[in-house]
């Protein structure tokens, strides 16, 4: 692996690098009123790709980071019960135990909100996209 | 016998079960409070990001130290 | 922001205002009526009362101590107020003042307050030891860590009881304008179960909260 790891990385940072660059050289060569015609549709276009994108990260975000949360909710009670079955006398002890890794799992699926939350209504890449 | 008697045995659980199942928010929380005081520091002193970063990552390990004393005083008690 | 339709609002100021003056002045009127004829043997709502003064009372002694008798006012007062403006919100027309973070960061605020001055008043200059961690080494980076975990404290006692009701409501609204028959009278009959459960985690959480900060450190 350690053979072809310098060829690789060298092929892969020319080709970020140079990618760019074309991109910059694309868009300066373009004649003036194709820049105007493009200007002037991807404010609304940049727009409604914005709101779109932000509704859509912000769902599957939550949708998502519920789905483990939920999961491992599951698993943690499964558990507890299981083993509460097994052994009645333990049954106070466990489900402190259980509560508190619930709320360790449930912080998970708060980080999710806060990220829906961001994304919907303090979105950081705001200010490059809406000028 | 009224309800409110047979609580005495149930007391520590009660309690156990409030304080346990507030260290989800509490977690979330001190992180955001960790984010604001950081961007506060920055503003203040004018970095872009360095304090945001630290005291991001101080207000992770005040969450993570609750918890640690939670279960710290878990294991002392007896149910 | 979606609202179900509101019986009493004055305009010009915020909803949440008169429900809170209607909270307060219905738990006077209560109490009025209560207190004016005591009887040996209670009877309905005054064995409500009595039950809720009972319960505030032994908790106070068992999880604070013999001391803890003395906030037994406000933490019952407490419990009252939050208890009836969390079960105003299921009476169709009122929304709950406790829907609202202005309630719920005030009645925490004064929970935070108060701990820590108790606290000072009764540890005096030692108290500053409960922030300084187990080792003297790491102090200077324990201090900053425990301000902060001390700090989330009110947030996450204000933000519980808040983001719960109001979920409660807004899901009730939407289900309303979803579809208007029988669903949204089950979610109603369980928001009366979360309103109990919510107030008592409140009332608990303020007791635990006073609690910690009178022990002493070991």
């Amino acid at each position: 692996m350690s053979k072809y790891f310098i060829p690789i990385f060298t092929f892969v940072t020319v080709f970020i690098f140079s990618v760019k660059a074309f991109a910059e050289k694309t868009l300066n060569k373009a004649p003036i009123i194709v820049q105007h015609h493009i200007v002037t549709h991807s404010v609304l276009f940049s727009k409604s790709l914005f709101f779109g994108l932000s509704a859509l990260g912000g769902g599957l975000a939550i949708g998502l980071g519920v789905i483990g949360a939920g999961v491992g909710m599951g698993n943690a009670v499964r558990g507890a019960l299981e083993s509460m079955g097994r052994n009645p006398g333990m049954e106070k002890k466990l489900i402190v135990w259980m509560i508190t890794g619930m709320a360790i799992m449930e912080s998970l699926a708060l980080y999710a909100l806060l990220i829906t939350f961001i994304l919907f209504y303090a979105n950081p890449f705001k200010g490059i996209f809406l000028k | 016998m009224p309800f409110y008697l047979e609580l005495k045995m149930d007391k520590e659980f009660i309690k156990q079960i409030a304080r346990m199942s507030s260290l989800g928010l509490n977690l979330i929380i001190s992180v955001l409070i960790g984010i604001f005081i950081g961007i506060g520091i920055d503003k203040y002193f004018g970095y872009e990001y360095l304090f945001l970063i630290i005291f991001s990552i101080l207000g992770f390990l005040a969450g993570i130290y609750e918890i640690y004393k939670a279960i710290k005083r878990e294991l002392n008690t007896k149910l | 922001m979606l609202k179900a339709p509101i019986l009493v609002s004055i305009p010009g100021i915020p909803i949440y205002w008169t429900m809170t003056v209607l909270v307060m002045s219905s738990i006077l009127l209560v109490s009025f009526l209560v207190g004016r004829n005591l009887k040996v043997i209670p009877n309905g709502i005054q064995s409500f009362f009595e039950l809720i003064f009972i319960m505030t009372e032994y908790f106070l002694k068992e999880i604070v101590g013999e001391e803890g008798v003395v906030y037994l006012p406000l933490i019952a007062s407490f419990a009252i107020f939050v208890l009836f403006s969390n079960l105003i919100g299921s009476i169709p027309g009122f929304t709950s003042p406790t829907a609202t973070i202005d309630t719920t960061a005030t009645l925490a605020l004064i929970v935070f307050f108060l701990s820590h001055i108790v606290g000072i008043k009764k540890h005096g200059a030692k108290y500053i030891k409960k922030f300084l961690g187990p080792l003297i080494i790491i102090a200077p980076i324990m201090i900053i860590i425990e301000v902060m975990s001390a700090l989330s404290r009110p947030f996450s006692h204000a933000l519980r009881l808040f983001a719960n009701i109001f979920a409660e409501e807004f899901m009730v609204t939407v289900l309303l304008l979803l579809l208007p028959w029988v669903i949204p009278a089950i979610m109603m009959y369980m928001q009366v179960f979360t309103d109990l459960m919510q107030a008592f985690v409140f009332y608990l959480l303020a007791i635990i909260y006073i609690a910690l900060s009178l022990e002493e450190e070991h």
